[in-house]
């Protein structure tokens, strides 16, 4: 069922059994596990079913610390939400990245790999994916073409990404959640504000707001907030009437941790004889998985370093284009997009790659970031047209980053030689192991992450292992908000994966 | 002392100093020159890049300096010449493969001008830069 919440009188008020706050793939992914269930479940989106610039606004911010995306640009407000531009990329976090690391300050989830295997396997329905096999073998044995750059997988590994068509959750579950008879779906419905009882202890009831200029109030048993790591936290941090730090905030937590994938090129990779690499390549809309390489736990772990991937792109095609951060620099991000997107396309329209393969290709890096708690959302004091605090982000990297990323390459280039196939050479910015600056093309890959992240322990995180919130009982997070490390995969497969288990939880709460 | 037997003990010492000097920067000669051009990086790499290598090499190891400590570096003793006939032994090329490749399996290697190369490297380059300034 949809109800434009525009056109519904002044003042309505809405009562279900859950309220998921958010249509991108974390709120539809739960939504449509309640469908046929005899739940009547509150599905709030901001925007409409298409790009709203007026709605779009609302996440307008500032930046500060490491350059990044223009914020309004960098997540979209409609149903569907960002997956309306992504470009598909999924494969699980590794069991490590779970795990406590000495060496990774503030690393640790209470959960593991094995908690999430039977969602991640769930999971790739959602997102159009192939089967749940992620060893590289299993790919390999459908196309004898896909050989391995290395012998052995002892030091560095290939680690499979599958490939979503890119799934848009909008288009994709649109006529369903209309159709449903327990999903409402309120579409120009913006949370402004959450609202507890007198102790703080349950949410009672939700406000949203549309630029119609109504207001109504959303009544359930269960809330769950599911509108990306920066919305999330810009939520709890303004929902400040009843508790001056925000809701959740008790611990000053609410709003740091915020990670991203570094996302830059590191090194060059020059083979002895042309390669095409097959395994490790990818065309948009064919290919249904490649591999990337990474190191192996025992390296991360004798070498202090970050989890952290390495992709290959013909040095022909990648020395023309430009850098993400560079181009991706435009406060619409339709205008982003094609601006983005031009560069790729001009620079593989204008590049020739022989059939037999290049000799020489660009290594380019997809790594976590070390959780840092200055790394953070804060509210502005300029608010958007629903009268909403905007989100600052202070985007701030640590010293591992890059010292990781020098490693991988130096131990990549240890294991081609050792394989006697080529030679890396790592760009200048990495040549001086001291120095810790970063060079203006660093990008992120618009994958937000933590600013509430799940922990054991209320001190140490916002929610617990069920992505409750802690000190509240019905409010819950869904999405990568949740995460306490980023991993190197995109985050999209892990958040529905997260998403569903947390669906289930809240299931099991509500028959109890 | 009269000014010929000054003359006559300034060229005997000169002598005593330079000849062995001489015979040792020479000795090594053959080897170094084979050894001058790493097989694999020669591949992949211009003459330039090698030497620019060979030059961070040198600037970042001041006890190999010259030919013969970067020969007897690479090849580890005087022993070698009792297992190849000379450096045109095509046992040699073998070895100094293997040697590179143990160097990749042992963390013998090095960043040098961004390039992830073998210490066996790194002084084959260097010995390219002395030769090939």
């Amino acid at each position: 069922m949809h109800i434009d919440a525009r056109n519904l009188p002044d003042h309505s008020v809405i009562e279900g059994d859950i309220c998921i706050v958010g249509s991108g793939p974390a709120g539809i992914s739960i939504a449509m596990e309640w469908d046929h269930t005899a739940f009547k479940v509150i599905l709030l989106e901001g925007g409409g079913f298409d790009y709203d610039d007026q709605v779009q606004d609302s996440y307008a911010g500032k930046t500060s610390g490491q350059k990044y995306f223009p914020l309004k640009s960098a997540r979209l407000h409609y149903f569907g939400g960002t997956s309306n531009h992504w470009a598909g990329y999924c494969s699980p976090f590794d069991p490590i990245d779970f795990t406590k690391r000495d060496w990774v300050p503030h690393s640790g989830w209470p959960i593991n790999r094995e908690d999430l295997d039977p969602y991640y396997a769930r999971a790739q329905n959602n997102l159009d994916l192939g089967p749940y096999e992620y060893g590289a073998a299993f790919w390999q044995n459908k196309d004898q073409a896909m050989k391995s750059l290395l012998p052995n997988d002892s030091v560095v590994w290939n680690k499979v990404w599958q490939f979503s068509p890119p799934t848009r959750f909008g288009p994709k579950y649109k006529k369903d959640i209309v159709n449903s008879r327990n999903i409402h779906l309120y579409t120009y419905a913006n949370l402004v504000d959450i609202i507890a009882n007198e102790n703080v202890s349950v949410i009672k009831e939700v406000t949203v707001r549309n630029l119609a200029g109504k207001q109504h109030t959303v009544r359930a048993k269960h809330f769950i907030l599911a509108c990306c790591s920066i919305q999330n936290a810009r939520i709890l941090l303004a929902a400040n009437k009843q508790t001056p730090k925000g809701l959740g905030n008790d611990n000053d937590l609410v709003g740091r941790y915020f990670m991203e994938h570094l996302e830059i090129k590191s090194a060059e990779l020059f083979l002895a004889k042309p390669n095409p690499l097959k395994l490790y390549d990818m065309e948009f809309g064919v290919t249904k998985a490649r591999c990337e390489l990474a190191i192996s736990a025992q390296m991360q772990e004798r070498h202090k370093i970050l989890n952290g991937t390495c992709s290959f792109t013909p040095l022909e095609i990648a020395r023309n284009i430009k850098p993400a951060i560079e181009t991706w620099n435009n406060e619409d991000p339709r205008k982003s997009d094609e601006s983005f997107m031009g560069s790729i396309n001009s620079a593989v329209k204008n590049s020739t790659t022989p059939k037999e393969g290049s000799r020489a290709y660009e290594l380019f890096t997809r790594i976590e970031q070390a959780p840092n708690p200055n790394s953070r959302i804060t509210l502005d004091r300029e608010q958007d047209a629903f009268g909403m605090p905007r989100a600052n982000l202070h985007w701030e990297l640590t010293s591992l980053e890059k010292r990781s990323i020098r490693k991988i390459y130096e131990l990549i280039g240890q294991q081609v030689g050792l394989a006697g196939m080529a030679r890396v050479r790592l760009m200048e910015y990495l040549q001086d192991e001291n120095d810790q600056s970063w060079p203006p093309f660093t990008s992120g890959g618009w994958h937000h992450m933590g600013t509430t992240r799940m922990s054991d322990n209320p001190k140490t995180g916002v929610v617990d292992a069920n992505c409750k919130v802690y000190s509240i009982g019905n409010l819950f997070v869904a999405g990568s908000a949740c995460f306490a490390t980023a991993a190197a995969p995109n985050p999209t497969l892990t958040l529905v994966a997260l998403s569903l288990r947390l669906s289930d939880h809240v299931k099991a709460l509500l028959k109890t | 002392m009269k000014r010929r037997n000054f003359i006559l003990l300034s060229v005997s010492t000169a002598a005593f100093i330079t000849i062995p000097f001489v015979r040792c920067t020479n000795r090594n000669a053959g080897w170094a020159k084979s050894l001058s051009r790493p097989l694999f990086l020669s591949q992949i790499c211009d003459a330039n890049t090698l030497r620019e290598i060979g030059n961070a090499y040198r600037a970042q190891s001041p006890d190999e300096a010259t030919e013969n400590q970067l020969v007897n570096k690479i090849l580890g003793d005087q022993g070698y010449k009792a297992h190849f006939k000379d450096e045109n032994d095509p046992r040699f090329l073998a070895f100094l493969d293997e040697k590179i490749l143990r160097d990749f399996s042992t963390d013998q290697t090095l960043i040098i001008k961004g390039w992830v190369v073998s210490t066996t490297e790194a002084r084959q380059c260097a010995l390219a830069s002395l030769i090939k300034p």
